[in-house]
């Protein structure tokens, strides 16, 4: 097999099927994508990032929703409470399971298949414009060929009260399968709206899910974006996440992150007006042998905006993980400021991470700072445990899951924080290295 | 007839990277003492606390410390504590992402299981925890906050005092608690404290202000200078130092 069979078969398969045919984007996409290699180990952004495993697994890409346990699948969801939940198996909408007629009468969410002139027009001129393709090759894989999507618009002025929950759930199949599905956010002007995407699974899959999410927030618009993945570690993703600003614009993520047999995020926030700001507030955790890929990429292209990032990582076991966080200042973008910081803990030898928070700076009046730490358990805290009568392994265990919780209890959302804990419960239930960690130097 | 000591060092020898600290301490504490120890920043005043309590950053060279008969060095830190021995640190860890709440329970859980009581179920322990609070008017939100997270000194100080009055020690040592402490804070501390006083409980003060001794009052003195126990005395001894230093004495 040539390392380009997911390539290949990807291009075959996805030729069977037929994108809606008022897109202009599927032809587009299928021309760059063919003209595109496929990243490898000398690919710089891509040099940590295990793709042997993937390139060379035949995926079938499928028509349509995988069966799945209903019930399974409802407990899967969480508890929280007043939302418009869509669920989506391997890739495809699951009506059963998905519950959103109010916001769906209001024009507020919308599947592709279902929009009306104007909001095709939108999709039109909105869907791919928040990234450069030339350097997202999954992400012009998936817009090769989009027979659905969802679109979320935010109408003018307009706060969406009810929280919008996207659910991925990635399933086991007869042969190894490609989900690919994509998701557009709106925020028009003033607006402002929250959303949650969960990233679940129903037990061991064998899906290679393939994640496309746009958001252009049009002036003082406002999103609240909620990003739970908390797959079963046999899942393979990729997940792009292009972010768009305008004037006066808010966006505040907060993301949970398991790592996976592959997991590769890329977040690119674009700021276009000035005053806008952006908070990506994240955690990420690896172990067993488990990979997690996080890229952030911040463009500040505008004068007067500011972004805040803190992403935490805990990686143990045998598994490895890698931070890129990068804040570009061009030369225009006068009185930024940008703050970034990653913070980890390396709980184990054979673990291993990357990280390189990256500072380009082309303005002078720029006020920015970058930095990163590894680290192990602290023993002076640990010894605070040990002299309150807290045996060794809790207290090592209790410290871990602080540093963890300290992201998460920022959440603002009590409800995902519970769903957040349980899940992080399931994580933590079987670290190999937990109750050993003290005989590592 | 003499009582069984509560606490006896012999000769206590500990050094860190080949450094001696403590050189040669002896010091036999009786179920109901207090005793002050005093003495210049430097001399090992907390480095004996923080062995008695387990710290593995020093090497205990020779000497020997038996605590309620048993040699107090064959017991790991968390089995200490369980024993009824508390450090009140002089400078207490913030620990983010993990509650007061969640480290208290913890705690209070791991010490009454090995003293044979009963585990105290969420609410029981929240409302006990809350009074504990009350009288050291620290407000309930601490305990919902991480652990020293953002506390100012005197907070800090008031949770150590807390966590003494939940756990219930037969052995407290107090390094330096009432540093940092403005002087209602100092008497609220200096209350609790007191409360916790009885005929089978000791402490052991650290302390570098005579003042405290006007709260709790001590039966011994001790000056520790240069790693040794170069004074011992009552509790006039205290007066005497704050009078004319430490410099006599050596
Ligand atoms: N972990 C350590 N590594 C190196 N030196 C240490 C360590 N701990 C203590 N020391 C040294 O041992 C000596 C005694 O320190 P200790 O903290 O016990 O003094 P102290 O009497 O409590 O002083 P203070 O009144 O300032 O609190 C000091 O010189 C200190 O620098
Ligand atoms: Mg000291």
């Amino acid at each position: 097999m040539t390392p380009h069979d997911l390539k290949q078969q990807a291009q075959q398969q996805l030729a069977q099927q037929a994108s809606l045919d008022w897109l202009s984007l599927p032809q587009k996409a299928q021309a760059t994508f063919a003209a595109l290699d496929m990243p490898t180990r000398k690919t710089e952004a891509w040099k940590y990032t295990p793709l042997t495993a993937l390139l060379n697994t035949p995926y079938f890409a499928h028509t349509a929703a995988g069966q799945v346990d209903e019930s399974a699948a409802a407990d899967r969801l969480g508890q929280l409470g007043d939302v418009s939940r869509l669920v989506f198996v391997n890739g495809h909408l699951h009506p059963g399971l998905s519950s959103y007629s109010d916001l769906e009468n209001q024009g507020i969410v919308t599947l592709f298949s279902n929009a009306n002139d104007a909001q095709r027009e939108l999709i039109n001129a909105e869907l791919g414009t928040a990234f450069e393709p030339q350097q997202h090759v999954f992400a012009t894989l998936n817009y090769s060929c989009i027979e659905d999507g969802v679109l979320i618009q935010a109408p003018t002025d307009f706060k969406v009260q009810q929280p919008i929950q996207l659910v991925y759930l990635s399933s086991g199949e007869a042969q190894p399968a490609l989900a690919q599905s994509r998701v557009l956010v709106y925020g028009a002007a003033g607006s402002s709206l929250e959303l949650i995407e969960q990233y679940d699974s129903l037990g061991e899959t064998n899906v290679f899910h393939n994640q496309m999410t746009e958001i252009s927030l049009q002036p003082n618009a406002r999103l609240t974006h909620l990003r739970l993945q908390v797959e079963h570690e046999s899942l393979s993703q990729v997940n792009g996440l292009h972010v768009k600003l305008a004037a006066g614009s808010h966006y505040e993520q907060h993301a949970l992150a398991f790592g996976s047999a592959l997991k590769r995020n890329d977040i690119n926030i674009n700021f276009n007006g000035s005053n806008a700001y952006c908070r990506l507030n994240g955690v990420f955790l690896s172990k067993h042998k488990q990979h997690i890929d996080n890229h952030l990429n911040l463009e500040h292209g505008v004068p007067h905006c500011n972004s805040d990032t803190v992403y935490k990582g805990f990686i143990t076991d045998s598994s490895r993980a890698v931070f890129n966080g990068r804040i570009h200042i061009h030369k225009h973008a006068q009185k930024t400021e940008a703050h970034l910081n990653n913070k980890n803990l390396l709980l184990s030898k054979q673990a291993e991470l990357d990280t390189k928070p990256e500072l380009e700076i082309y303005a002078d009046d720029v006020k920015c700072s970058h930095g990163a730490s590894i680290g192990k358990l602290d023993d002076k805290s640990l010894f605070y445990f040990q002299s309150r009568g807290i045996d060794r392994a809790t207290a090592e265990a209790m410290l871990c899951l602080g540093f963890v919780n300290e992201m998460v209890e920022q959440f603002p959302n009590t409800a995902v924080i519970e769903l957040a804990r349980q899940r992080l419960a399931e994580f933590f239930n079987d670290v190999d290295q937990l109750n050993h960690l003290w005989t590592l130097e | 007839m003499s009582k069984t000591p509560l606490l006896e060092v012999k000769d206590l020898v500990a050094e860190v990277d080949g450094k001696t600290i403590l050189n040669g301490i002896s010091l036999t504490v009786n179920p109901g003492e207090v005793h002050a120890i005093m003495g210049p920043n430097g001399s090992g005043k907390s480095t004996l606390a923080n062995v008695l309590a387990g710290r593995d950053d020093y090497e205990v060279v020779s000497g020997s410390v038996r605590f309620k008969g048993q040699d107090l060095f064959e017991l790991e830190p968390e089995e200490r504590a369980r024993e009824g021995v508390f450090l009140a640190f002089q400078y207490p860890v913030e620990i983010p992402g993990v509650s007061n709440m969640q480290f208290l329970k913890a705690s209070v859980d791991a010490v009454r299981k090995h003293r044979g009581q009963e585990e105290l179920d969420a609410p029981s322990f929240m409302k006990l925890a809350r009074e504990h609070c009350k009288e050291l008017k620290l407000k309930p939100e601490f305990l919902k906050r991480g652990v020293n997270e953002g506390f100012s000194g005197g907070e800090k100080k008031r949770n150590e005092i807390l966590q003494m009055a939940l756990l219930e020690p037969s052995l407290a040592l107090l390094d330096e608690t009432d540093s940092g402490l403005d002087i209602d804070a100092l008497q609220v501390a200096a209350e609790g404290v007191n409360a916790l006083r009885n005929p089978e409980r000791s402490f052991i003060v650290v302390t570098h202000y005579q003042r405290l001794l006007n709260y709790i009052v001590p039966d011994y003195v001790h000056v520790l200078a240069g790693g040794k126990i170069v004074k011992s005395g009552g509790r006039e001894l205290a007066l005497e130092l704050e009078e004319k230093g430490y410099s006599w004495i050596q």
